[in-house]
């Protein structure tokens, strides 16, 4: 080896060895960590207990543990289709107007920005039952009142349109992107033929934002998966169990019962899910991105 | 408008299961009775008044919200919020013992203080130190005085300050008239995660509908946890 | 552009125009709600129907709330942290992505993709044991339990790589003849060239740390640590919920990072517009 390779060799590890340093004390050690505490019955005071498999053998027999299942499926369900759908819409309608186009990418994107924490706070004053914003809607629109935040299957449903409204606008911009970059001419050519708008829409835009649906949609369902700031400020959980999406259910079994094994295990199934669609990310999402 | 607030604290419920005989563990608190007969009627007994909208299931702040707006007749609070009322409530009120079941009982206590043994002996003296400021006589009239809260020195009890109050508004004599009825809560290690498990059957069976008998299962869950 | 590069404004147009400005109006609403409800008295933040605009204004939500609760130490706690984080976020990160972009070295190419697989591992995740670490060597409570963990991150090198990589050879070639030290290249030539890479790592970087709740809710447990998201937690956990305090204080926790993104607001939407649509 020559002495400018080592010197190169040198420098470049030098440069990355803080972030190496970092990384492998707050992310890649923890992995191993969590993992080896998933294995002990452990509540921070007491000594640790090695227990083999006994947390995850306890977690796939909870009731709860599976209702936190079914519940973040049902959060991903409620807000990674509508937050996608009406992205797309919105997306294609900024394309296709005049005026204010960069107006309305600030605007649709506030939500994005704001703290969730903030947000929910407002929310929950929407939400609320008897002077509620939500209900008055619902009284003008003449529908029937709901109990919101207050009712064990409703209270989902006010986290899932919260979960929209703060993703709505970071899908609209990507897919807004998406459509910029699909070249004019495959339009140009549609108009020559007659096509109408809306057969251009099914026919050129719609498979040609494939790649880009596909990488929001992934985004999406792996945000959704790790949603915790809306469910604590707004119903922690509840009632009943009703909001207990799978990083909350984590937290209270770590962070208010102590069962720091218990909920290690739980944190490696959460890893495993939301592993799954980083993987189909790298997987398909690069291969399909060239359409051209 | 509702005649009464309930809410699934564990401070209340407590107390309300009490006074119809039903405890949440047994003697040596190896075994949950939240399942037996006597719990069963008294959350028969919420939700029927909730079905009825006799009474509103609502704890938190926005409960705080209807006390205050005058939305609910009677309401099951701790003696520690006679000063908030003050504070807050712009109607007339009055304090009465805890009387919906057939007996009289209050659960007495509140969040205690605690210094930890496993510390170095620099932080023991520190947490005396503490604790003993918390206790002088004139720190337990101020806290009492701030909240309704009961005084824990009979020296305090004496003090001219809380007599004072004693005669002047009657609202506070009932902290001490119900010492008579009070009984301790039970100390169980999984408390956090016990709650947890009674409220939402609690919740489930008030504002659901469920039948009282789902409390067996919530029984046998917190069995494992003791 | 959709349907080619002439528009022509038909009535078509105009009316998806104002169907957007709905939208906009409608997605926008909370926050016009937070504002006015933190300005209401207090009757009217109960009054059915709802009040669109308060009668009286008045400040009370506000001078109320800091009263209540030390606003002005989480303010400023979000603050240090935010900014801590995100100006050493440009440094470290900057270091990486300049040896990953100009230096061959070996094991570059695997330590890159390294780095990389950290975004796969959410912090969810790891939460448990980086508690248990930082409890251990006692920094529970402390401004470095949340700063460390994020001086430095994946997505910051990967950035700022892709910029360097922009940057000719022959800039690199000539500071080589020079003599000049790669740090001093990096820091006087390849940084003033990477002005807006850097502002947009910070942009980032700072937004990410100001709206972050899981970790500083762990970490912290003290009123002079608490940043300002834990503090709406535990204002909102108080015993009664006074909606004009709730809003005033979700008004100061949010209004920094919405005036820094109107100002920014370009090149921030691009910056998200490039890493959706792969780097």
């Amino acid at each position: 080896m020559g002495r400018r390779a080592q010197i190169d060799n040198l420098h470049g590890w030098l440069f990355i060895s803080p972030a190496i340093v970092i990384f492998t004390v707050f992310i890649f050690a923890p992995m191993g960590v969590a993992f080896f505490i998933s294995l002990q019955k452990w509540n921070m005071l007491s000594p640790m207990r090695f227990v083999g498999l006994a947390n995850y053998v306890k977690m796939i027999g909870s009731d709860h543990f599976w209702n936190s299942v079914r519940i973040s499926m049902l959060y991903v369900l409620g807000t990674v289709p509508v937050s996608i759908g009406l992205a797309m819409i919105f997306a294609i309608m900024l394309n296709t107007i005049v005026h204010g186009i960069a107006f309305f990418r600030i605007m649709i994107y506030l939500p994005v920005v704001t703290s969730m924490a903030a947000a929910a706070i407002v929310f929950q004053y929407i939400f609320e039952p008897t002077f509620g914003l939500a209900n008055y809607v619902l009284d003008v629109v003449g529908l029937e009142r709901m109990m919101w935040l207050n009712d064990p299957n409703q209270a989902l449903v006010a986290v899932v349109i919260v979960g929209i409204w703060k993703r709505v606008g970071y899908n609209t911009i990507i897919l807004l992107a998406g459509l910029q970059s699909i070249p004019t001419y495959y339009y140009e050519a549609a108009t020559i033929d007659g096509a109408s708008r809306m057969q251009m829409i099914r026919k050129i835009t719609i498979p040609l934002l494939s790649p880009v649906t596909f990488f929001v949609t992934v985004m999406q369902i792996i945000a959704s998966l790790k949603v915790f700031t809306s469910i604590v400020i707004m119903t922690n959980g509840g009632p009943a169990r009703g909001t207990d999406v799978l990083p909350y259910f984590l937290y209270k079994n770590a962070f208010e019962y102590h069962k720091m094994g218990y909920a290690s295990a739980v944190a490696y199934f959460l890893f495993g899910a939301i592993f799954i669609f980083t993987l189909a990310q790298f997987r398909f999402g690069e291969k399909r991105v060239h359409y051209q | 408008m509702y005649g009464l607030r309930v809410y699934n604290s564990g401070w209340i419920m407590d107390s309300f299961f009490h006074q119809f005989g039903g405890t949440l563990f047994n003697e040596d608190r190896t075994k949950s009775l939240v399942n037996s007969s006597e719990i069963k009627e008294a959350m028969a007994l919420w939700q029927k008044m909730v079905a009825e909208e006799v009474a509103v299931y609502q704890g938190g702040g926005d409960g705080s919200n209807m006390d205050a707006a005058g939305q609910v007749g009677l309401v099951m609070r701790s003696t520690g919020s006679i000063q908030w009322f003050k504070d807050n409530v712009t109607h007339d009120w009055g304090v009465v013992p805890y009387a919906i079941g057939p007996n009289r009982a209050v659960s007495l206590g509140g969040g205690n203080v605690y210094m930890i043994k496993r510390t170095t002996e620099q932080e023991q003296l520190a947490a005396w130190e503490f604790l003993s400021y918390l206790t002088t006589t004139e720190n337990q009239i101020h806290w009492s005085l701030s909240t309704g809260y009961m005084v824990s020195r009979q020296s305090a009890f004496d003090s001219p300050e809380i007599q004072q109050i004693l005669q002047d508004d009657p609202r506070y004599r009932v902290t001490y008239d119900q010492i008579q009825y009070s009984f301790a809560r039970p100390k169980v290690e999984a408390w956090p995660e016990i709650e947890d498990i009674i409220q939402e059957a609690m919740t489930r069976i008030v504002l659901q509908g469920e039948s009282v008998d789902i409390l067996d299962q919530a029984a046998l869950d917190i069995d494992e946890l003791l | 552009m959709m349907f080619g590069r002439s528009k022509r404004i038909t009535p078509v147009i105009i009316a998806i125009e104002i169907f957007l400005l709905a939208v906009v109006v409608l997605i926008n609403l909370p926050f016009f709600w937070m504002l006015s409800t933190s300005f209401k008295p207090k009757p009217e933040i109960l009054s059915y129907p709802p009040r669109l605009f308060p009668s009286a204004p008045n400040f009370n939500g506000y001078t109320y709330v800091w009263k209540l609760i030390p606003l002005g130490r989480y303010f400023y706690n979000s603050t240090v942290v935010s900014i801590s984080i995100a100006l050493s976020k440009i440094v470290l990160a900057s270091l990486a992505a300049y040896a990953f972009a100009k230096i061959r070295f070996k094991g570059s190419k695997q330590m890159f993709y390294l780095f990389l697989g950290t975004m796969m591992i959410p912090m969810e995740v790891i939460v448990i044991p980086n508690y248990i670490t930082l409890n251990y060597i006692g920094w529970l409570d402390t401004y470095r339990a949340l700063i460390v963990p994020f001086v430095v991150g994946a997505f910051s090198i990967f950035l700022l790589r892709q910029f360097f990589m922009q940057i000719p050879r022959d800039l690199d070639d000539a500071a080589e003849i020079d003599g000049c030290g790669r740090l001093r290249y990096l820091f006087t030539i390849i940084y003033p060239l990477s002005q807006s890479a850097l502002l947009t790592v910070f942009l980032y970087a700072f937004l990410a740390s100001w709206n972050s709740f899981l970790w500083p809710l762990i970490v912290t447990n003290s009123d002079k640590m608490r940043v300002i998201q834990i503090g709406l937690k535990a204002l909102q956990d108080s015993w009664m919920i006074e909606w004009n305090e709730l809003t005033a204080a979700s008004t100061v926790a949010t209004l920094p990072v919405l005036i820094m993104f109107f100002f920014v607001q370009k090149r921030f939407l691009e910056g998200i517009a490039i890493t959706g649509l792969k780097g």
